[in-house]
């Protein structure tokens, strides 16, 4: 009789069939569950985003009437905010953390297991909205009162989904917390942890910080609405302006939550494809930090129009400003680690050039909307909808797609057709600025947003818009079809390191392509 | 402390900060008065 010792339990490889993916507390498993569930509600969200454009294609009501137009507008945030992007660097967090620690899972396998598999049910919980009488919420993806609380039946269910969705964040971050604090391999000391492994530190204490907050205040909307409360109702001594503290509380560092893991994703991608070593370490570390910190001291720059002491604006433009001063760091020491590398430029790279490029410029326009004076005529104009697709589509989603071009040969262990990776590349960032780079103008011109209509003047700028957006929607399924034809094995066998000198950037680049079920399970000696 | 006590302790002290500060959320509006009569 043979003794079953530790070792062996972790010999052992998937579990057969479907239940694999029910009862998986591999990390690598989780990782692909949190991907797929991510790329499915892209497409989701994207097909809620063609609606928007198809509507907005010339002026007058077309296609849909304008509440369920508000509802496509309120759902493609949510879903693409908490369905696709969040979803999608958790996935990349669970795959990657561990290999690049030395760490041979996740701290907490099971609550792993259990904080993605609340996230399918409230995303088809907040999805079954479309389908009630009265429809999904409509009130904007920040749901403020009063105009939130006069919709139909949907609010429970969308309060309900979003705590859902907030005990799946919670989850997630208290996990990858716990996991670089406790298991990092010997010598893995914090200022050689991977900037993808320091950002989501970051990021994981942000949403510990914020979800809590966001819980609160859809709760407070709820016993607004049943339980005859008013916190957020002026006639009952409350206030709506309240709520708008308590969301941009929440809902500001949430933006940092979508960029800062894109900023780790840059910063391993920059330096493998340039051959260098990534320029000022430290310095995009303190930079990460300031940026987590400056999130939380900015809030009420989402609201100058609401009216507010002139100290407090003075307050807020000043504070707002000065993030731009580590996201600089973070831009030039991006270009510095570039400068006299040897650089080639397969799609991964391609997509963190064009990462620091549209970025910098999303980041430029949000740097004109802090200062409160010339806000007042930016506000809820297609301006601000241009600013936030550069900084969270050709920033966060362009992150999400160079990190997948990046390590799916390491996933899968295949390489993509690099011609059509390219191709994919090319399409989508042609279209995305054919696409939003137009509103700026609408928007400085004067058109509103999360209006189905419009003033005829703006007629050729919005045509524009709904071209890129179709050319952008369909150029996914290029990327849709590389994902496929890699996990069946289509194309040539990736090598361990798949990048030309990529052992020098990390760990995850030291085991075979695929990697084996388990990793790690005896720990790699850091230098 | 062995190691999956050591995780366990962790994530059950930052699980309680978020239980606090949603529970903080709304009980610093009620004391405020904000509920209404």
């Amino acid at each position: 009789m043979t003794a079953t010792t530790h070792d062996d339990h972790h010999d052992h490889g998937p579990a057969k069939g479907f239940m694999r993916w029910i009862t998986t507390t591999n990390h690598k498993d989780i990782g692909t569950l949190y991907m797929v569930t991510a790329l499915i509600m892209f497409f989701v969200g994207g097909a809620m985003a063609l609606v928007i454009r198809a509507e907005l294609f010339e002026p007058g009501i077309q296609y849909v009437d304008p509440l369920f137009f508000n509802q496509m507008t309120t759902l493609h945030a949510l879903v693409m905010v908490f369905g696709a992007v969040m979803p999608a660097f958790a996935g990349l967090a669970n795959w990657m953390i561990p290999m690049m620690i030395g760490a041979p899972d996740m701290a907490l396998p099971r609550m792993n297991n259990w904080s993605f598999w609340v996230l399918p049910f409230a995303l088809c919980l907040l999805s079954s909205t479309l389908f009630m009488e009265g429809g999904a919420p409509s009130a904007g993806w920040t749901l403020y009162p009063p105009l939130v609380l006069q919709g139909g039946n949907n609010l429970p269910f969308a309060v309900f989904s979003v705590h859902l969705l907030g005990i799946s964040s919670i989850m997630a971050a208290i996990n990858i917390i716990v996991t670089v604090f406790n298991m990092r391999a010997p010598g893995m000391t914090w200022m050689k942890l991977p900037l993808f492994v320091w950002t989501w530190v970051i990021t994981a204490f942000l949403l510990i910080a914020i979800m809590p907050v966001f819980a609160g205040a859809v709760t407070m909307l709820l016993t607004d609405k049943f339980f005859g409360t008013s916190f957020f109702n002026a006639a009952g001594g409350g206030d709506p302006v309240l709520y708008q503290h308590l969301f941009w509380f929440f809902g500001h560092p949430e933006v940092y939550v979508l960029i800062l893991p894109s900023f780790g994703v840059i910063s391993q991608i920059i330096p493998t494809f340039a051959r260098k070593p990534l320029f000022g370490y430290s310095s995009m570390v303190y930079a990460t930090a300031s940026i987590g910190f400056l999130s939380f001291i900015v809030w009420a720059h989402h609201q100058y129009t609401v009216g507010m002491p002139i100290q407090g604006e003075l307050y807020f433009t000043y504070a707002t400003m000065l993030i731009a001063v580590p996201t600089g760091v973070k831009v030039f020491n991006w270009l510095a680690t570039m400068w006299q590398g040897a650089m080639t430029f397969e799609t991964p790279m391609l997509y963190a050039i064009a990462f620091v490029v549209l970025f910098t410029m999303g980041g430029f326009t949000g740097l004109m909307m802090s200062i409160s004076p010339a806000d007042l005529q930016y506000h809820d104009t297609y301006f601000i909808v241009a600013h936030f697709h550069y900084t969270l589509v050709t920033g966060a989603v362009f992150a999400i797609l160079a990190a997948v071009y990046y390590w799916l040969p390491k996933w899968t262990g295949h390489m993509y057709d690099e011609r059509l990776g390219k191709l994919h590349f090319w399409l989508t960032t042609i279209s995305v600025n054919v696409c939003f780079f137009p509103q700026h103008f609408s928007g400085l011109a004067g058109m509103p947003r999360r209006i189905p209509d419009y003033a005829v003047q703006f007629a050729e700028f919005n045509a524009m818009s709904t071209v890129g957006a179709f050319v952008m929607g369909f150029a996914q399924l290029i990327f849709a079809y590389l994902i496929i034809q890699c996990i069946r094995g289509a194309g040539e066998k990736a090598t361990e390191e798949v990048w030309e000198g990529a052992k020098e950037h990390g760990l995850e680049w030291h085991l075979p392509s695929p990697p084996p079920y388990h990793t790690w399970t005896t720990a790699p000696d850091v230098k | 402390m062995e190691l999956h006590t050591k995780n366990r302790v962790l994530a059950v002290a930052i699980g309680l900060i978020a239980l606090l500060l949603y529970v903080g959320t709304v009980l610093m509006q009620l004391l405020a008065g904000k509920a209404g009569s």
